[in-house]
């Protein structure tokens, strides 16, 4: 090391900054090895601790229906549950498959119908007057208070819990599209027209892409939304999945696989929220080229 | 600007007219009716065409609401609802920003339980149901349980975004110029987060709601919930739209509310 690069090293240390990391162990350990990530995994062991205390050694009333902590995990992740549910049965990852399978389809559907309609209300000015009024009308209806309807209207038991997984996550999909096509400036219309562009070309190459941030948070917030309603309506009306699952164990009062389903639709949840964040990255690189 | 007793009173009452036609009948609002009038009339004409089996028109819901709405639960379900909200909606309010507000202020608290509410977040308020029916000793606290967990998770998150969000030349100016912790906490602090919460409120609102009436159609005994999945189960169509519709409107007013109380608490961001 040289002295200038030891400088470097010493001013970086001065203003509070790390030195880069040269290799790939001094970056885990510069990433990892922080009192930040130390705090936060304490918290989460506190946190596990004071249920575990509260379960098995200290139990206050009401708190025996709460399972222990480290018989859940094992019985989790034992081959033979006394419940039937655990990473090795097949239903397990039945009622995975089949929320999963409702929740993209619905979202899928909310974004089919839901993109094109926000970016519709955007672009044409007589079209938003007269539709407008219609979604306004309709949205404050909670999605799950579609649950009786859809059930009486549509067949099946797959239609309805779809149906009212999309009404949650569709006028959230419009509002935001819309909102997306109405903040793209106004200079960008006209420098598009100053150049000759036909409608169609200004909406692909303009309103579209303008709109794309919006419509990624809308999408975002809809996939939250999606898998929230998901559970009302299995809780309700479905015959698999998830949220039946957990009703199921209510019924059967098979407390550990409340919690094992709970953690599940958590998980699964969140990882949905970050593959839309990645993948709304992924296509909008532009922007973060913006921000530097 | 002329006052009526500067100018005649026909001049007047000939202005008024105009400007209501010119505020109220322009052409959005027109377009607006049209709309409005075409999607009840293609719903009307579905119905009498005998494309809709089960759904009613909206003649028929016209019709069969004053009915529906005079029993004598319907008031109550209003009122039981609402309540089950506001109580939930309080206390979510009160402990996110009891938690939320030491969590911005410090960042080795922040650093601290921030994880373990991320763990805890990601799970819906439905998925709490089974276990709090269980846990809570009347169905009454499992619903405000539930409101409650809907709403606390969008308040704290807001709060945490909106003290982060504070330019911190404010506070380096604020400190410059002699302030205190109080002056830093009242005069920096509230004003900069108070925008995200509001939000955080309006989409917890939402939530709520949305909790509330799933938890009465899976475990109440009264409010609109409940009263919707009692016409489902007894098969009266007006009833469930009616329920529908009511939910709606409660929901509307609510938000409102929360923003009538945002504009009130921040004057400065009207245009």
């Amino acid at each position: 090391m040289d002295k200038q690069s030891l400088y470097d090293t010493e001013l970086l240390k001065v203003a509070g900054w790390k030195p880069r990391a040269n290799n790939w162990y001094e970056w885990i350990i510069q990433k990892f090895f922080t009192w930040q990530v130390f705090r936060g995994l304490s918290g989460v062991a506190i946190f596990f601790l004071v249920w575990h205390f509260l379960t098995s050694l200290y139990i206050p009333p009401r708190f025996e229906f709460i399972p222990n902590p480290l018989y859940l995990f094992t019985q989790w992740i034992s081959p033979s549950p006394e419940n039937g549910i655990s990473i090795f049965s097949p239903v397990y990852y039945r009622h995975i498959f089949v929320s999963m399978a409702r929740v993209y389809a619905a979202f899928a559907l909310a974004t089919a119908l839901g993109v094109p309609l926000g970016l519709l209300l955007g672009w044409n000015k007589v079209f938003r007057n007269m539709v407008f009024p219609v979604v306004e009308l309709l949205r404050p209806i909670p999605p799950l208070a579609w649950v009786p309807l859809a059930v009486l209207m549509l067949y099946g038991i797959e239609m309805p819990v779809i149906f009212v997984t999309m009404m949650a996550g569709f006028f959230a999909t419009v509002l935001n599209s819309y909102l997306g096509v109405v903040s793209i400036d106004q200079t960008y219309f006209r420098a598009a027209a100053c150049l000759g562009f036909n409608r169609w070309k200004i909406f692909t190459k303009v309103i579209v892409p303008g709109a794309l941030p919006f419509i990624f948070t809308g999408l975002q917030i809809a996939m939250g939304v999606a898998w929230f309603s998901l559970v009302g309506g299995e809780i309700i009306a479905g015959k698999s999945g998830l949220g039946f699952l957990i009703f199921e164990a209510y019924q059967n009062i098979q407390l550990v696989n409340i919690f094992i389903a709970m953690i599940t639709l958590g998980s699964i949840g969140y990882l949905s929220s970050v593959l839309i964040r990645h993948l709304g990255n992924r296509l909008m690189i532009w922007q973060l080229k913006d921000r530097g | 600007m002329k006052t009526l007793y500067q100018t005649n009173l026909f001049q007047y009452l000939r202005e008024l007219i105009e400007s209501f036609f010119r505020n109220i009948l322009n052409r959005a609002m027109l377009e607006g009716c049209l709309g409005l009038l075409i999607f009840f009339g293609t719903w009307q004409l579905a119905r009498s065409i005998g494309l809709l089996i089960v759904l009613p028109g909206p003649i028929e819901v016209i019709e069969g609401a004053p009915t529906v709405m005079a029993q004598s639960d319907y008031i109550l379900s209003w009122i039981n609802s609402a309540k089950r909200v506001f109580s939930g909606f309080v206390i979510a309010v009160i402990l996110a920003i009891g938690i939320g507000v030491p969590m911005g202020m410090s960042r080795k608290l922040k650093d601290f339980s921030f994880p373990i509410l991320e763990v805890i977040r990601p799970i819906p308020p439905l998925a709490w149901l089974p276990i709090s029916i269980l846990f809570w000793p009347s169905s009454e606290m499992t619903m405000m349980f539930l409101t409650f967990l809907g709403a606390f998770f969008p308040i704290l998150i807001n709060i945490l975004a909106g003290i982060d969000s504070i330019d911190v030349r404010y506070i380096q100016a604020a400190l410059s110029l002699g302030a205190d912790k109080k002056a830093l906490f009242w005069k920096i602090l509230v004003p900069g987060a108070l925008p995200s919460l509001f939000t955080g409120l309006t989409i917890a609102i939402a939530i709520t709601w949305e909790v509330v009436i799933a938890a009465e159609m899976a475990s109440g005994d009264n409010g609109l919930g409940f009263m919707t999945w009692k016409s489902y189960m007894s098969h009266s169509m007006v009833g469930i739209l009616v329920g529908m519709l009511s939910i709606g409107m409660a929901g509307l007013i609510s938000s409102q509310i929360v923003s009538i109380v945002g504009r009130k608490v921040m004057p400065w961001l009207k245009k």
